[in-house]
């Protein structure tokens, strides 16, 4: 699982442009395992007894999409998910190409907010013809932090490690039951990815990974409620979407049984990629299950290998379980 | 807890005080005592003892916090302004009782979908909401709901399992109840037990009762505040549930006369009995318009600690209030013995 | 039909709970006659099959869930941390009675700092990270009672207001539950040229899963929702949004509501001496008819709608003149389905 977390998190992944990190999951897995379709989502098909559990993981990460490179070569963009002005500026951005670049902003008059027009990347390019070897109207940029791993933690920016639960899951599956496998692309916007690949399969079920942000922080006002090492977060009720009991009480009960601790949480903000699962087709009973990850702003994340091993072995147990609807 | 539970669930809003006054008289008159009334509403037992012996009163207040209807709306609803001070914030979608025929009604607010945005975070203020008690129009109200009809909250007394008791106005049916309860203690000082009218509008009776009866020792029994909820400072928090009762050592009426405080502790101390400051400078009590009268009147308060008071419902634990009573008996038998300190 | 709203008020069924009013919604079915099932979703179906064979469907609805809050965590003290679940105003929460469904029903209360303590102003309302529920429990006994994503429920009260007026909680959507039981009730006497499944829908309040997945699986040819909406109340009144109290009740009109269905519902009013009164909406209903609209291929919708005051808060009042009005208008249109609705029933693809 260390090996597998300390790859991806390398990898840059922007919503729209996840192949890097989907390369990488195949072969993590098995080499030509699985599926893609034209929006890029991964699908692996388990197929066998008892109701279709789709279980699903976003792949994607905050990102900026490039729209227009000046003659200077300094580069214009519009924020792909939301972001918040103040939490990109200054901030160093990676492209699909491997070139790196800055946001800068050009000066604001006293009292007017800073809005992301009157942001720009240098890429360090001199002109635009030098910049178009590298960068590309329609690319989507995303940030770059480097990674660094300390015993049982890893420091660095996005490091999918739902992502990375999943491959591990996948490798060392062994049940009866039918399952599908899906990474999902541009979950960041929305789900999109998911909700394509749910209107397809029409499962039963879906489980989900996600993260949930850790408040074992200095002074934080709510510390002790989700603490990294401290297992696995169960999310038992997310905003105007309600999380199914029956599969819930089933995670509950495995990770007691095999004394894997786990965290309860309720999720505040409210996810439209969960949304677009659940309400697809004729409502879908959904269920998700969350790494704590402590998180500095939309790319700063520091988190502990202990709950990604746990979370792993929780789902595994779980999709081996019999359900019964 | 049935006398408790009579008394909170009574309607006494400051000026209409009489279903209180009732069960008090059926209560105490077991103890073969006269009941004497006031002009202004105040209700007086008087037991007698010995004349050599200091003359304590016991003090509480009949009256909680209270609506009064002050007009009516076209639609019928009766608008109101408060008698007593009411946090803002805690009146949108109660129930009450309006008038002593205990005509149900409710106080609305209107929908949060259709609220505007920037009106969202803002509290309505008490003159903006209204009771609806189901009425037509407005002549049905005024015939159901003259004005000047007082309304109280329609909260039901209840303990629950864990010893916690919740209902409305302990502040102050606790202090009655604690009253009644100590007044059968035996000691050879008269004890007077004064329950009075209109504290919540600033103490209106409390004079009247200490200038008639002159007592050389006045302990005033009241509800608190407990500070004790999240996020509150220790040196902020007025008192704790669980705690024990009360002893104040100042507040923003009265400075209890340090050596009598002491006395109060000690009696305590001695007989086991827990109890805590009242942390903060906050508040009055009868005890303070009471202290100016007949030349300078010495007084202590003992309170139970009750979260939530002045709102429709309030908590508070049937252990602190049995040792508030414990303490008060225990209070007049140390006075019995060793008379008032100087 | 009072007692049958009390009993439907004094149920608790927050957003995603729904099984105990699914059951009672069942159960007094089941005595009137009806075929009775529930689903994994908690819906809650009751069926009157129809004289005629290869009768159109309708599906006539109204959610069972109400408005609640959920436990998002503990302080240090014992208290419990709350949030809105499925649309409380937090404005009126402070000093009103809850329950909090543990392991058990605890009694707690939504508290309000003493105002020697509140700093900044008292003008603001408390804002909702601030609140918290008291049970009166000590630190560590109330974490073996409650755990995060319990439930919270305003506290069950029926009062009886004058001039047949309710106060109570949740009568939103319970008077629809009560409405429809009463339309099963009178239809049960007739020959019905159209089959009806009732549904008691869950989880309304987020998003309508319940009807979604109701729709989904009885493909009905038309589906009419029984909802409740604002009414016209002191200081607050003025078209779109409200509608007047106690004069009966309302009906839907808009985009996705169909027409003919609409002058049909209207129609059957007027036969009977008895006026609906118009609502219109712009992008939504705010029903969860919207989602049965939308479900899968999509089916014609109509709404009907209660008029109440103080929608979403602790304590609603309703008129029961209007429900009653609402059940007669119902029921004569059940029962005499004009010719021009087979269009409507055909254009609906299943």
């Amino acid at each position: 699982m260390r090996d597998i977390i300390s790859l991806f998190s390398r990898i840059a992944s922007p919503s729209g442009f996840e192949d890097f990190l989907r390369h990488a999951i195949i072969d993590t897995i098995a080499p030509n395992i699985g599926e893609t379709d034209f929006m890029g989502n991964l699908i692996i098909k388990h197929p066998g007894t008892g109701p279709k559990i789709l279980v699903e993981v976003q792949m994607d990460e905050e990102s900026i999409v490039i729209n227009h490179i000046d003659k200077d070569g300094f580069v214009r963009f519009y924020p792909a998910s939301t972001l918040k002005e103040s939490e990109v500026i200054n901030r160093q951005v990676i492209f699909p190409s491997g070139a790196l670049g800055f946001i800068g902003v050009e000066e604001i008059e006293e009292g007017s907010k800073c809005s992301f027009d009157k942001m720009f990347i240098d890429i360090g390019a001199r002109d635009k013809k030098i910049a178009s070897k590298f960068v590309s109207i329609g690319d989507h940029a995303s940030f770059s932090t480097p990674v660094r791993v300390e015993e049982d933690r890893i420091v660095g920016g996005n490091l999918k490690i739902p992502v990375a639960v999943l491959s591990w899951v996948v490798k060392n599956i062994d049940t009866s039951n039918n399952l599908v496998f899906a990474f999902t692309t541009q979950g960041k916007l929305g789900g999109r990815g998911a909700a394509a690949v749910v209107t397809r399969e029409q499962p039963d079920l879906i489980v989900t990974l996600d993260t949930f942000p850790a408040t074992d922080t200095p002074n934080n006002p709510n510390k002790a409620l989700v603490e990294i090492e401290n297992g696995p977060v169960v999310i038992v009720r997310g905003m105007l979407i309600n999380r199914d009991p029956y599969a819930t009480s089933i995670l509950d009960e495995l990770a007691e049984s095999s004394n894997i601790p786990i965290q309860r949480a309720v999720k505040e903000p409210f996810d439209y990629h969960d949304f677009r699962m659940a309400s697809a087709l004729g409502s879908i009973p959904i269920v998700t299950l969350a790494i704590p990850i402590r998180k500095f702003g939309i790319y700063g994340q520091v988190a502990s290998f202990i709950d990604a091993t746990n979370a792993g072995k929780l789902l595994v147990k779980t999709l081996r379980k019999k359900l019964t609807k | 807890m049935l006398l408790l539970e009579k008394l909170t669930n009574a309607i006494g809003a400051p000026g209409d005080e009489s279903e209180v006054r009732k069960i008090l008289i059926d209560h105490l008159a077991k103890l073969d005592l006269e009941a004497i009334i006031d002009h202004s509403g105040n209700l007086f037992f008087v037991k007698e003892g010995k004349t050599n012996k200091p003359r304590i009163m016991l003090d509480a207040h009949m009256d909680e916090v209270a609506l009064q209807v002050m007009g009516y709306s076209s639609d019928g609803e009766l608008r109101i302004q408060q008698l007593g001070g009411i946090d803002d914030r805690v009146l949108g979608s109660k129930y009450v009782l309006v008038g002593s025929e205990r005509i149900k009604g409710v106080i609305g607010l209107p929908p949060i979908h259709t609220q505007e945005r920037d009106s969202i975070e803002t509290v309505y203020k008490t003159k903006n909401l209204v009771i609806d008690i189901g009425a037509k129009d407005k002549e049905e109200a005024e015939k159901l709901a003259p004005i000047g009809t007082t309304v109280v909250f329609d909260t039901e007394f209840e303990l629950w399992e864990n010893n916690v008791v919740k209902g409305k106005s302990f502040d102050d049916r606790a202090g009655c109840w604690a009253v009644a309860k100590a007044l059968v203690v035996e000691t050879e000082c008269t004890l007077i037990a004064s329950f009075t009218f209109g504290e919540e509008l600033g103490m209106k009776g409390a004079a009247l009762s200490a200038r008639c009866y002159e007592p050389d020792l006045v302990i005033s029994l009241e509800g608190t505040t407990a500070g004790d909820m999240p996020e509150v400072p220790e040196h902020q928090m007025c008192c704790k549930m669980w705690g024990g009762p009360v002893i104040t050592f100042e507040d923003k009426g009265i400075i209890i006369p340090k050596k009598l405080r002491l006395l109060l502790e000690e009696t305590a101390k001695k007989n086991n009995i827990p109890y805590q400051y009242k942390g903060t400078v906050t508040g009055g009590t009868n005890a303070g318009a009471m202290q100016f009268e007949a030349g300078g009147t010495q007084c202590v308060v003992i309170a139970a600690p009750c979260r939530y008071i002045h709102s429709p419902v309030s908590l508070a634990t049937k252990q602190d209030l049995e040792q508030m009573v414990e303490l008060t008996k225990a209070f007049i038998q140390t006075i019995d013995k060793e008379g008032i300190p100087s | 039909m009072k007692e049958t709203l009390k009993k439907l008020v004094t149920t608790c069924s927050v957003s995603g709970c729904e099984h105990d009013i699914a059951k009672l919604f069942c159960d007094e079915a089941k005595m009137l006659g009806l075929e009775v099932w529930t689903d994994e979703y908690h819906n809650g179906y009751a069926q009157l099959k129809s004289v005629k064979n290869k009768a159109p469907h309708i599906m006539i609805s109204a959610h069972g869930d109400e408005v609640g809050l959920v436990v998002t965590g503990f302080t240090p003290e014992g208290f419990l941390r709350i949030a809105d679940w499925s649309g409380v105003d937090h404005k009126v929460l402070p000093g009103s009675e809850v329950v909090v469904k543990g392991r058990k029903d605890i009694p707690a209360i939504i508290g309000i700092l003493p105002p020697h303590l509140q700093k900044g102003d008292s003008k603001k309302t408390i804002p909702e990270k601030k609140l918290y529920a008291d049970t009166g429990f000590e630190g560590n006994k109330i974490k073996e009672l409650v755990k995060i994503g319990d439930h919270v429920l305003y506290k069950k009260r029926f009062e009886e207001l004058k001039n047949d007026r309710i106060a109570a909680c949740a009568i939103d959507d319970k008077i629809g539950l009560t409405i429809l039981l009463e339309t099963a009730k009178k239809c049960m006497k007739v020959k019905l040229d159209v089959m009806i499944t009732f549904v008691c829908t869950s989880q309304e309040e987020i998003w309508a899963y319940g009807a979604r997945r109701a729709s989904w699986s009885l493909k009905p040819d038309l589906g009419i929702a029984i909802d409740v909406c604002p009414a016209e109340q002191y200081n607050e009144s003025g078209p779109p949004d409200y509608v007047p109290f106690g004069k009966g009740a309302s009906i839907a009109v808009g985009p996705t509501a169909q027409p003919k269905v609409i002058k049909s519902l209207k129609d059957a009013a007027s036969r009977i001496n008895l006026k609906l009164i118009e609502n219109p909406f712009t992008r939504g209903s705010g029903t969860e008819a919207d989602e049965v609209w939308g479900c899968g291929l999509g089916r014609p919708v109509a709404i009907l709608e209660i008029p109440i005051r103080y929608l979403h808060q602790p304590v609603e009042v309703v008129d029961m003149h209007s429900v009653k009005e609402c059940v007669n208008i119902l029921t004569e249109f059940l029962t005499f389905l004009p010719e021009g609705l087979e269009e409507v029933f055909k254009n609906a693809i299943a």
